[in-house]
């Protein structure tokens, strides 16, 4: 017995002695997981059958508009799932998730929806929802996004809006520009004002009650000035914030929704306040430089700040904190001819903005220390106006794509914060511009 | 007395002795202010060297391509060699048709193509001369890879310890660093699993010419499909030889591999 203690210990001590390096691989990249949504739509027809077929559908599409992360199986070629599965067989088509959607008619539509860890053999989660119509949509986001939660642990941009600027309804010379909003995916499309001015730069509060944005009536008088607005989006009523002389626009709600930080030039120079909502007063100016400071973009938590300031000579970006004014204000960009609206991303990690190259706009893509610059489009006509979905992942933006030689388009479009493009959201409302995604 | 011996020297004696006194002060004072400006002069040169091979400028142009055109030249391997490949490339085959039609085409043609060329030269020649600086270097090569290495983020948590032979270890510090590249390709995660903080690690046996003998688990993430996924992109990745001297530490399986630390 002491000679095999011994023979332990002497093995732990040559096994400890061994100078082992551990070299870090770093982290994965990330590989799309496979998903299939079956559905059972037995018992139904008419208007119920296509309620229930929509519901699926949005489910499905939800989950591929995040393309590389999931590779959703198609109607056509999804395997049968049921209550019950084979998860052996949806193992071996290397299926990683399936759901199943079925369907009870009572005085209402319910869905009863089952998403199968395969990989674990279980029922992941299992949720209920109730079909009316006008709200199918809305009732797959929500379940699409619970679903969303329990397989990656995060929130999803399903349930997400975007606020934007178009201007249909133009006349030749007179353009008109209307305050629009829609969903994520650039349905339920809306036009929330009617002023006939030209409506800019729209920001939405966090609990997506108001929408702050600045408006250059068309009015008789010599006066033009570019005001600031509120629009409560319940009662559809916009109400004046501010009206100081010269520019009261580039507006953005801080955190709790009370206050909001925008650029204002009554002094003579454009410098960065915030501003009490209710009061309409100002609370304090935050930057101070002779060279004027524009379009401030808060963090989610409201501790940072990031700006466009001509200090250096020309439009560069800068992130200072909050609160505080000029509180450990820094340089962040060097480079670019022009550079506009710098965003960050929810996070605060990373600054998206607009930069002037090759006679045309290009979205950029900066670390929030200054470093890790990335180009994000190219090639396809002017790309501007970008802003972050709530979770991080994507990007929306303003692209101005010629059509033939007497026609360009400006629409938004989504692509990932890695450039990847999902696609076209709007369509058929003129030349839209100015997204801002609710965070 | 003193003014009898000033009286005997004469003030000639007592000058020139002060004027040697003083000339030598002065010539140790110049030599002390020489030395001191030297080594400080010194100092500067290795300091500005250093800055020069340590300092890593992120910033330089706005980027002309965007991710995913770095992405697909990341896939054909070694970004550094591709970029710098590229001009030589490009200049090559402009070059051999620009002898037969120097005789065929108008001159201001193969001018233009001349100038062309020899702006194309010059591409070439820059990324030569830098290859060639280090070598040159007099200024301690470990210095400038701590420096290299405070500067240079990722590296920081990848423990390139070890006491033996400063240079050599710096061959096998090098051949370490290169290891994440050669299993990056095969490491990937769903996202239900990459959204997760898991943590495996691999040990790793490899023969002298970075061929795999096994692989296996060291620390477990506690979830199998995570440290499956670990192992499996061991076994798939292709590791280089190991540098001469080091071939006894791939086989002993000194080195372990973290996902992702």
């Amino acid at each position: 017995m002491k000679i095999f203690t011994l023979f332990i210990l002497f093995f732990m001590h040559s096994a400890l002695a061994q100078s082992l390096t551990v070299v870090a691989v770093g982290k994965a990249d990330v590989e799309a997981t496979k998903i299939a949504f079956d559905a059972n739509y037995s018992g139904l027809a008419g208007a119920d059958l296509s309620m229930a077929k929509e519901f699926v559908d949005v489910i499905r599409k939800d989950f591929a508009f995040y393309k590389g992360t999931f590779e959703v199986f198609p109607e056509s070629k999804t395997p049968s799932v049921g209550t019950s599965p084979n998860y052996d067989d949806l193992n071996s088509r290397g299926i990683a998730f399936a759901g199943f959607v079925s369907f009870k008619k009572d005085a209402l539509v319910y869905a009863t929806i089952q998403l199968h860890d395969i990989g674990a053999k279980k029922v992941a989660v299992l949720r209920e929802a109730v079909l009316s119509n006008g709200k199918i949509r809305m009732a797959a986001h929500e379940n699409a996004d619970a679903l969303f939660r329990t397989i990656t642990g995060k929130e999803s941009v399903f349930n997400s809006q975007i606020a934007f600027v178009c201007d249909q309804g133009s006349r030749g010379d007179n353009i008109i520009k209307e305050l629009y909003i829609m969903d994520f995916d650039g349905k339920n499309a809306r036009r929330l004002t009617n002023h006939g001015g030209v409506v800019m730069s729209p920001a939405i509060s966090k609990n997506r009650k108001k929408i702050l944005y600045s408006l250059i009536q068309k009015t008789r008088s010599r006066s033009r000035n570019n005001n600031l607005y509120v629009l409560d989006v319940d009662s559809g009523e916009s109400s004046l914030v501010s009206s100081r002389s010269g520019i009261n626009s580039g507006a953005v709600f801080m955190p709790g929704d009370q206050s909001i930080a925008l650029t204002l030039s009554h002094t003579g120079n454009a410098e960065i306040y915030e501003l009490d909502l209710a009061s309409k007063k100002i609370i304090s100016t935050l930057t101070k430089n002779a060279a004027p400071d524009v379009d401030p973009s808060i963090n989610v938590d409201g501790s940072k700040m990031t700006f466009l300031s001509g200090r250096a000579g020309k439009a560069e970006i800068y992130t200072m904190d909050l609160p505080g004014q000029e509180r450990n204000t820094k340089r962040i960009s060097y480079v670019g001819k022009f550079n506009a609206t710098p965003r960050f991303s929810p996070d605060g990690k990373e600054i998206v903005f607009s930069s002037w190259m090759d006679n045309r706009f290009d979205i950029y893509r900066l670390s929030s220390s200054g470093q890790e610059l990335f180009r994000l489009t190219k090639d396809f006509g002017s790309n501007e106006d970008p802003t972050y979905s709530n979770d991080g992942q994507f990007i929306a933006f303003a692209s101005q794509r010629v059509l033939s030689r007497t026609k360009a388009v400006q629409n938004i479009y989504i692509m990932t914060r890695d450039g990847e493009m999902i696609g076209q959201i709007t369509d058929g409302l003129g030349n839209c511009q100015s997204p801002r995604w609710t965070k | 007395m003193i003014n009898r011996q000033y009286r005997v020297h004469g003030l000639g004696f007592y000058s020139a002795q002060s004027f040697i006194g003083h000339a030598i002060l002065f010539g140790v004072a110049l030599l002390f202010a020489k030395f001191t400006w030297d080594s400080l002069e010194a100092r500067r040169a290795e300091n500005i060297q250093l800055v020069q091979t340590s300092v890593r400028v992120d910033v330089v142009a706005m980027p002309e391509l965007t991710i995913k055109e770095l992405k697909a030249i990341d896939l054909s391997q070694e970004v550094e060699e591709v970029v710098e490949a590229e001009p030589a490339k490009a200049a090559e085959p402009e070059a051999k048709p620009d002898q037969p039609e120097f005789k065929v085409e108008k001159k201001t043609q193969d001018f233009a193509s001349m100038l062309k060329n020899l702006s194309q030269k010059k591409v070439v020649e820059k990324p030569s001369k830098q290859a060639k600086k280090p070598p040159t270097n007099t200024v301690d090569g470990a210095k400038i890879k701590k420096l290299l290495a405070a500067g240079n983020m990722l590296s920081a948590g990848s423990g390139l310890v070890g006491a033996q032979g400063e240079a050599a270890q710096g061959e096998y510090a090098i051949y370490l660093s290169t290891m994440p590249d050669a299993v990056k390709p095969y490491w990937k995660l769903p996202s239900y699993l990459a959204s997760k903080e898991l943590q495996a690690r691999v040990r790793v046996f490899i023969r002298a010419d970075g061929s795999l003998i096994k692989a296996e688990l060291y620390e477990s993430s506690g979830v199998d499909e995570y440290d499956q996924r670990a192992l499996d992109a061991v076994k798939r990745a292709k590791f280089t030889a190991l540098p001469k001297g080091f071939a006894d530490r791939g086989l002993a399986g000194e080195i372990v591999l973290g996902f992702p630390l």
